[in-house]
């Protein structure tokens, strides 16, 4: 049936469908059949009573009770399914009595098809003159209905399995097209779980799973370019990212960094102040800060050229950057030849112990050497501040005191530090 | 024993009729008639002839005279009250008052002799009275009804008769009647 049409079975359908309703009027006809035969027993049955009554009630009336006797015999042998006669006077004794068969065995009903009566009345008068009881045979109605159940039996049984049949197939169908649907509605391209297989059903439904079959692969082939499309993008993505993180950690070094010296810039150096200064404020801390300065450097510059300055720089860059043994000392260069040294939680006297050690370390080099060119000694000035931040202070404060200190350094013959604290 | 023989054969000669004539009237016959009379009047187009009273007319000859007495009693009998709201009015009379009977729904005739039934017969179609006798041989003379005493009991009815005299019987009546066909054997 796999390979057969919808349209086909559509029609079978309606065979059936047809084949149900012919049963259906069959039985209807049937049905008919009965009730007209019902009908016309009734009938027959009121035409023998409306008959014999007047009759019966005439020769009552006339006093001819053998006639009666005779007339009733005859009518007894006329009638095959007359099996009972019973004819009561209206004071209700027996006047007449005839039985093919007992009583007792006749089912009384008063369906008119068993059993009927009927009041005898006088023609002239009009009076009751007594009441007879007719108990027919119905077993040509008790066969046909029989035959009419049996009938009815066979239409519906052989109609209600085959519809059944034809419901079962179609339900299958539908949990054909069902298992399909759930496993589409279920496909996930990236797992690739659709289970199904080709099928070799060549009506619709066959045409439809294979169609949806066909598609599936079709996705999964575009799902897996699209997946290497998108790892491949991934990729990129990322390494551009890295290059863009790198080149921003580049610039940020560059915004932060002295690009000769390579200690912090300017701007640093102010951030990190603020930054130290808040902490100091809140926990009561002290600053000092050294400005550093070397001496007579434009002299080397002049003398030398700036190549070999930008070298002394550098030198002079790591010099301070070794003598500082702490590491949240912060050493920044500051303007040209000069230097900043922030000292968190420092006080004035560690400060120009620091001073000392930079002093003993730019002596212990006793020749600054670049290619050529050598230069005998350099030395440095100092301005040292301290202050401990409160609400009114602020940084500013501290690099001005340091200024001021390194100028006096500087007047004081230079080589030598200057403290100034608040 | 000549003359005891002779004496008693003028015995039989006088007295045969008289003898036979009380023999012949049975009881229940006449029962039967004294109930189907007034019957058959209703039952016939003789009731559209009814005035205010059903008339009934017991012809006999002197001979009968106590027999139809008795069937007067018996129909006054049997309809105390008259049938369906009529009342009874039976007049027994000799068959030379036959003129007593010409405005009668119904004349019953006790026997008498051929030429004085076909007399009165003719006279009582004529005004068309419906004409019963206790004996079916009258029926051949072109009485109307009698009753039919074979193996049952039923009323034999006179269609052409009744033709003739234009008088109509209800279809039930003839369903449970006799039919007379000229020459019947009676």
């Amino acid at each position: 049936m796999r390979g057969v049409s919808i349209e086909l079975k559509m029609i079978i359908g309606l065979i059936f469908f047809a084949v149900f309703l012919v049963g259906f009027e069959r039985f209807q006809f049937s049905d008919n059949i009965v009730q007209q035969f019902i009908e016309s027993k009734k009938s027959k049955n009121k035409l023998l009573i409306d008959t014999i009554s007047p009759i019966i009630g005439l020769n009552i009336s006339l006093g001819l009770n053998n006639a009666n006797a005779e007339y009733l015999n005859q009518i007894m042998k006329q009638n095959n399914d007359l099996l009972n006669f019973d004819l009561i006077d209206s004071t209700g004794s027996r006047i007449f009595h005839y039985e093919k068969v007992p009583l007792i065995e006749i089912q009384k009903t008063v369906d008119g098809v068993r059993y009927a009566s009927q009041s005898i009345k006088d023609p002239v008068t009009g009076e009751n003159v007594g009441t007879v009881y007719l108990y027919f045979d119905d077993h040509e109605y008790q066969a046909m209905m029989e035959k009419n159940k049996e009938i009815t039996i066979k239409i519906f049984g052989i109609s209600f399995v085959v519809l059944m049949i034809f419901v079962l197939f179609i339900k299958r169908e539908f949990k054909f097209l069902k298992r399909l649907s759930e496993e589409v509605l279920q496909y996930d391209p990236h797992i690739n779980n659709f289970t199904l297989q080709k099928s070799d059903r060549t009506d619709e439904v066959g045409v439809i799973h294979n169609a949806i079959i066909s598609m599936v692969t079709k996705i999964n082939g575009y799902a897996t370019l699209l997946d290497d499309l998108n790892h491949s993008l991934a990729v990129k993505v990322e390494e551009r990212t890295q290059e863009l993180q790198n080149a921003n950690l580049q610039l940020q070094e560059l915004s932060l960094t002295d690009s000769l010296t390579h200690l912090s810039n300017r701007r640093s150096l102010a951030i990190h102040l603020h930054d130290i200064w808040e902490l100091a404020k809140r926990n009561h801390i002290v600053i000092s800060i050294i400005m550093c300065d070397i001496d007579h450097f434009k002299q080397v510059n002049d003398k030398y050229g700036h190549i070999i300055g930008d070298f002394v720089l550098k030198d002079i860059a790591n010099i301070l950057k070794n003598s500082l043994k702490r590491k949240s000392d912060f050493i920044a260069r500051y303007g040209g030849e000069e230097f900043m040294i922030v000292l968190y939680e420092t006080e004035i006297h560690t400060a120009e112990e620091i001073c000392g050690t930079i002093q003993n370390n730019l002596k212990d080099i006793d020749k600054f050497e670049y290619k050529e060119v050598k230069l005998n000694s350099i030395t440095m000035s100092f301005g040292i501040s301290s202050i401990t931040p409160n609400e009114t202070s602020e940084y500013n404060d501290l690099i001005k005191l340091a200024d001021m200190a390194l100028y006096q350094a500087k007047k004081n013959g230079r080589n030598c530090f200057v403290s100034i604290t608040e | 024993m000549i003359n005891n023989v002779f004496f008693l054969s003028i015995f039989i000669v006088l007295f045969q009729p008289a003898a036979l004539s009380a023999s012949s009237y049975d009881d229940d016959t006449l029962e039967i008639f004294s109930k189907i009379i007034p019957r058959f009047i209703l039952m016939s187009s003789q009731k559209t002839t009814i005035q205010n009273k059903i008339e009934i007319c017991i012809l006999h000859d002197k001979l009968d005279e106590r027999t139809a007495s008795s069937l007067v009693d018996r129909i006054q009998n049997n309809y105390p009250n008259g049938i369906k709201n009529y009342k009874l009015n039976v007049i027994n009379s000799d068959y030379t008052d036959i003129d007593l009977c010409r405005k009668s729904q119904l004349a019953f005739l006790f026997d008498t002799d051929e030429k004085n039934m076909d007399n009165s017969i003719r006279m009582l179609n004529k005004n068309t009275v419906f004409t019963m006798s206790y004996d079916a041989k009258y029926l051949v003379n072109g009485v109307d009804a009698t009753l039919f005493l074979g193996r049952k009991v039923v009323p034999y009815i006179n269609m052409r008769a009744l033709r003739q005299s234009g008088i109509e019987i209800d279809n039930t009546l003839v369903q449970i009647s006799k039919i007379y066909l000229q020459g019947d054997s009676k």
